[in-house]
């Protein structure tokens, strides 16, 4: 009986262990390994530079842009002609690998044979510490945006937006905001989006469109 | 001795708990379309809480209030066709609570409606449909699940308006529940 026990004991012990030492990639190692590549496209916002101008939130809306970190975006474009297909296959499969761990818990996702995009999250649904939105295109290529911070709440987050709605808040205002906001999204065919099921709620989906047009010019 | 059982059932539950279920498969096939928003996406948008004076945007809160999953899968490819077929006898096999709703045959498509009993009349825990055949003219299968406390008469109107292939059928499914 006590052997029993001690090898059980034991055994949970070296799985723990090998757990341990097996450290998986997270986005952030992702991003951090891959920030020398130049086979991808790299954008990041501190919230700093939202949060700067302070004369124009109230307390409640600072704490709120305060939860933000930081914005990262990163995409691997696929260029004409390019023989190298391969490795944006591998790419995008080490990324797709790593949003199917458990801690990125999926919101939405659309998939076809040859579009993908996703909504996922780090932490709970009132107090969300990563939001990522993957989407891929087998001919353009893949992006990874991704919003963290700390407790972030996206009624709260509603709720300003509610207040830049009635011109309580005035975005243009904002340092480097406003113009990430008001670039033209013409040349980006959407139709993808309007297929059935697509959600297409995010202002941040624009945001990636206008990466994505950057990129392609 | 108690305490080892009890540990290891303990793992055994926890383990289980990890296992996928049959149709997640198709999220990742490279031939199906799928579309998925989770329990967590509807807990997520019930928090916003936003309101509205328009009836269409109430009647989807309402609903949406109600919904934990929701998944629908596509293909055109013929091995993942019968491989759908296959998953879906298999599933309505090891889940006998699952009871045939609705079986309509038409223009060489074949549409069939599976529900679990809810709480209250007229009210499903799970809703699945499968359609096979000839949709638009192309070969198709079609697999959606809905999980939750559901209204059948407000789910008619959200596959309608996602444009569902079966929707025209669930239309009726009030009078002839």
């Amino acid at each position: 009986m006590k052997h029993l026990l001690a090898l059980f004991s034991l055994s949970i012990l070296l799985a723990a262990t090998l757990v341990s030492c097996n450290e998986e990639p997270t986005l952030q190692s992702y991003f951090v390994d891959k920030q020398e590549d130049s086979r991808f496209v790299k954008f990041d916002l501190p919230s700093s530079l939202i949060t700067e101008d302070s004369d124009l939130l109230n307390a409640e809306q600072k704490e709120v842009m305060q939860s933000v970190r930081k914005l990262n975006i990163m995409a691997y474009p696929i260029k004409e002609g390019d023989s190298l297909k391969a490795e944006y296959q591998i790419e995008k499969q080490n990324v797709i690998d790593i949003l199917a761990r458990e801690q990125y818990q999926t919101l939405i996702s659309f998939g076809s044979p040859t579009q993908g995009a996703s909504l996922k999250f780090v932490g709970e649904t009132d107090a969300i510490d990563e939001l990522v939105i993957f989407a891929s295109d087998e001919e353009r290529g893949f992006a990874i945006f991704r919003l963290t911070g700390n407790d972030m709440d996206p009624e709260k987050f509603v709720n300003m937006m509610r207040s830049i709605e009635t011109g309580d808040l005035d975005v243009s205002q904002m340092n480097g905001l406003g113009q990430l906001f008001d670039t033209s999204e013409e040349d980006y065919d959407d139709s993808w989006e309007d297929q059935e099921g697509w959600v297409d709620d995010e202002q941040n989906q624009t945001q990636l469109d206008s990466i994505i047009d950057e990129i392609e010019d | 001795m108690k305490r080892v059982i009890i540990l290891v059932m303990a793992f055994v539950v926890t383990a289980t708990g990890f296992a996928q279920d049959v149709f997640d498969k198709y999220e990742t096939n490279g031939k199906v379309t799928s579309f998925v928003a989770t329990a967590k996406m509807f807990k997520l948008i019930r928090d916003i809480d936003f309101e509205t004076d328009d009836p269409e945007a109430q009647a989807y809160k309402d609903l949406i209030d109600n919904i934990d999953n929701i998944r629908v899968f596509v293909t055109e490819d013929e091995a993942t066709r019968n491989d759908m077929n296959t998953t879906v006898t298999n599933y309505l096999k090891s889940n006998s609570k699952l009871e045939e709703l609705m079986r309509v045959s038409s223009d060489g498509k074949r549409v069939r409606f599976y529900s679990q009993d809810g709480e209250s009349e007229g009210f499903v825990k799970e809703l699945l449909m499968h359609v096979t055949g000839d949709i638009d003219g192309k070969q198709m299968s079609v697999i959606m699940s809905l999980t939750g406390d559901l209204n059948l008469s407000q789910i008619s109107q959200l596959t309608k308006d996602l444009k569902l292939p079966g929707s025209e059928e669930l239309k009726n499914i009030d009078n002839k529940n």
